[in-house]
């Protein structure tokens, strides 16, 4: 039943995707807005998933690589929905649906098995650092697809003053701000736990350290537009390179740099 | 600002390396993973980059940096934060329509802006606490890093391995006694005690267990669940009179110095062949332990093993060898209280700030005979947009 959820909503991702591009292809409006229902009803699939999975773990399912993937996925595909309807516009999709399904089939890649929670897990902070970990990464996903929309759309109109452009920049520093804010909460939820586990905040264990450089490279981000005006192009290619560093902390560090988060 | 952004970059370089350099390794396993390099990373202490005189020098000139940024944002917050208001009427209106000034002051009492009118002139204006966010993100990282490093050189660790049924005291008077120490028998190894504290003014804690993520905080220190092991253990009889014993390697029990059994070491395993005899092997758990002690006894030795619940007699003292004990390594943190209100008090001035500085910026609309004008320290594209778009509406 779990598997059969968790594959419903990667192939509704799959058709949410598919339909939303045929429909920017032929710029159907219907075909959009078949696009918008299935990626609702990816996100109904999803969240059932996420929260079945949770029932049969007793658990926040969140403690290892596949449950984060999936709650990445998850977390994208909630603030797709939050910015669609903040914004009242469609274009998100477009960026949105491909990053949640391309994280979703990286999930699919992985051990889907429900394991016991390990001792060192259980801990009150265990969902303020990992639910706030999914928001952060996924903000930073979204901000750096923003990106990538704002570089296709300048190479048509060579205008930064133009608004939609303008709109797109904003967008994307907002989406890093509220990253930001949420990975500042990941690394001092973080300390706080470790010091309950480990007795000391801080070990430079590489996915701390990973963490704190993700957070450096966002923090000179916002440094930069805010105190040095840049905006437009040079953040957008900032917001892409600095999803490349995200993608590092949370796979790259797992894979190739062992340490006390490795059964994460 | 400019220099604030060359630490950070080079804390960022000085990281990358720290993370993909396994630190803290002896010299040779440099020179043997690292062949031709080992020599540049121990001269740039690269091994030990977190610890090394310039990381701990960036760190500093951060601290530096952020507090001269913060002094000096300071002046200019007051200066921008008692301004604000004559400054959002000072502002170049564009023309608008009566209908549309309406509409706009409609929206914007709906958003709950706040609003003062001179001389026909209105300004709406909200969230003006966001011009202290920057600062105070500031102030907060500086006492983060600041209260970080005091907790850090401040805390004072003691690992002590205490043995079930026996307790431990503290230079200070504090007695930490260990009532039980159990392990899980998951996959993961879960480790817990059961401790009894009594501080040295004989307040007690009661019986209290701890575990990974569960420390106990008595008496101005902390008691964590560190590690464990295990040992030999045996009970010695000598006139009707039975005391228990943790063994340690070479340990050699006598009651004349000349007689008695020498504890050699003790074995998870063994293997026992067709003529019966015991050969000790190791294993990963202590299934079938086996214990290689040597009796001495009239100047004569003999080594060999024995298995738990054997028991020896030697010069009318006899050695009953029990199951292998496993025991706990408690770590007993002190640490100043302040420092550590302190720090969680910077942690949360940092959060705060940041959602002050990101999303409680502050926004002025000045609506009047002239026109309109949005203004404040950061554009707010959104509110432009949705102003606009209300105008587009009436159109």
């Amino acid at each position: 039943m779990l598997n059969i959820l968790f594959f419903a909503s990667l192939i509704a991702l799959l058709a949410a995707t598919v339909v939303e591009f045929v429909g920017i292809a032929f710029k159907k409006e219907k075909v959009k807005k078949a696009s918008w229902l299935l990626s609702l009803i990816s996100f109904a699939l999803l969240t059932g998933y996420v929260v079945a999975r949770g029932i049969v773990a007793g658990r926040l399912p969140l403690s290892n690589q596949f449950e984060f993937a999936t709650g990445f996925a998850w977390g994208i595909a909630l603030l797709h929905i939050v910015l669609r309807l903040w914004l009242k516009q469609d274009w998100i999709s477009a960026i949105a649906l491909p990053a949640a399904f391309l994280v979703l089939s990286y999930a699919a890649l992985l051990p889907r098995e429900i394991n016991e929670l390990m001792p060192a897990l259980k801990s009150a902070w265990f969902g303020l650092h990992i639910g706030t970990a999914v928001f952060a990464y996924a903000s930073f996903a979204i901000a750096g697809g923003v990106g990538i929309k704002y570089l296709a759309e300048f190479k048509k109109k060579k205008d930064e003053a133009d608004e939609h452009l303008l709109q797109l920049d904003f967008i994307a520093y907002r989406l890093v701000a509220f990253g930001f804010l949420m990975l500042t909460v990941v690394i001092l939820s973080g300390c706080l736990w470790a010091e309950q586990a480990w007795s000391t905040f801080w070990s430079w264990d590489p996915k701390e350290t990973w963490a704190l450089i993700t957070w450096i490279i966002y923090a000179i981000y916002l440094h930069q537009r805010m105190r040095k005006g840049w905006r437009g192009r040079k953040m957008a290619i900032f917001a892409i390179v600095a999803v490349v560093c995200v993608l590092f902390t949370f796979i790259g560090v797992n894979q190739l740099l062992p340490g006390l988060h490795s059964y994460a | 600002m400019k220099f604030g952004m060359i630490l950070l970059a080079l804390i960022v370089v000085c990281s990358l390396f720290g993370s993909l350099i396994p630190q803290g390794q002896e010299a040779a396993y440099y020179a043997q993973q690292y062949p031709g390099l080992s020599g540049v990373i121990l001269a740039l202490s690269l091994d030990d980059v977190f610890s090394s005189w310039y990381f701990l020098l960036l760190l500093g000139l951060l601290c530096l940096n952020l507090l001269f940024c913060s002094v000096l944002r300071l002046k200019n917050t007051l200066s921008a934060r008692a301004s604000c208001i004559d400054r959002a009427f000072a502002r170049e209106c564009a023309p608008i329509s009566g209908k549309d000034a309406d509409r706009i002051e409609a929206f914007l009492k709906a958003r709950r802006f706040k609003a003062v009118e001179r001389d026909g002139q209105k300004v709406y204006y909200r969230n003006l606490a966001g011009y202290f966010g920057s600062f105070i993100t500031h102030l907060g990282l500086l006492l983060v890093l600041l209260f970080a490093a005091a907790a850090m050189y401040l805390s004072i660790y003691e690992d002590q391995v205490i043995f079930p049924g026996e307790s431990y005291t503290m230079a200070d008077g504090t007695v930490i006694a260990v009532d039980s120490f159990s392990m899980g028998d998951g996959e993961e190894l879960d480790y817990r005690s059961v401790l009894r504290v009594t501080d040295r003014h004989g307040a007690q804690s009661g019986p209290r267990e701890i575990s990974v993520n569960y420390p106990l905080s008595f008496g101005g220190h902390k008691y964590y669940q560190q590690s464990y092991g295990v040992t030999g253990y045996l009970t010695v009889t000598n006139e009707g009179v039975s005391s228990p014993i943790a063994l340690e390697n070479g340990m050699f029990l006598t009651l004349d110095g000349e007689n008695g059994v020498r504890y050699e070491a003790l074995f998870p395993d063994h293997k026992t062949d067709e003529d019966g005899k015991i050969t000790p092997v190791d294993g990963s758990d202590f299934a079938n332990p086996v214990y290689l002690v040597t009796v001495v006894e009239d100047g004569e030795s003999s080594t060999g093993v024995v298995m738990p619940g054997t028991t020896l007699a030697v010069d009318g003292v006899t050695y009953t060898f029990q199951d292998p004990m496993y025991f706990p390594q408690i770590r007993i943190k002190t640490v100043p209280a302040a420092a550590m209100a302190l720090l969680y008090t910077s942690f949360a001035l940092l959060v705060a700030g940041l959602y002050l500085c990101f999303f409680h910026v502050p926004a002025f609309v000045t609506v009047g005979r002239k026109g309109y004008a949005i203004s404040g320290p950061k554009a707010d594209v959104s509110l432009a947009a949705e102003i606009n778009n209300l105008r587009r509406t009436q159109c």
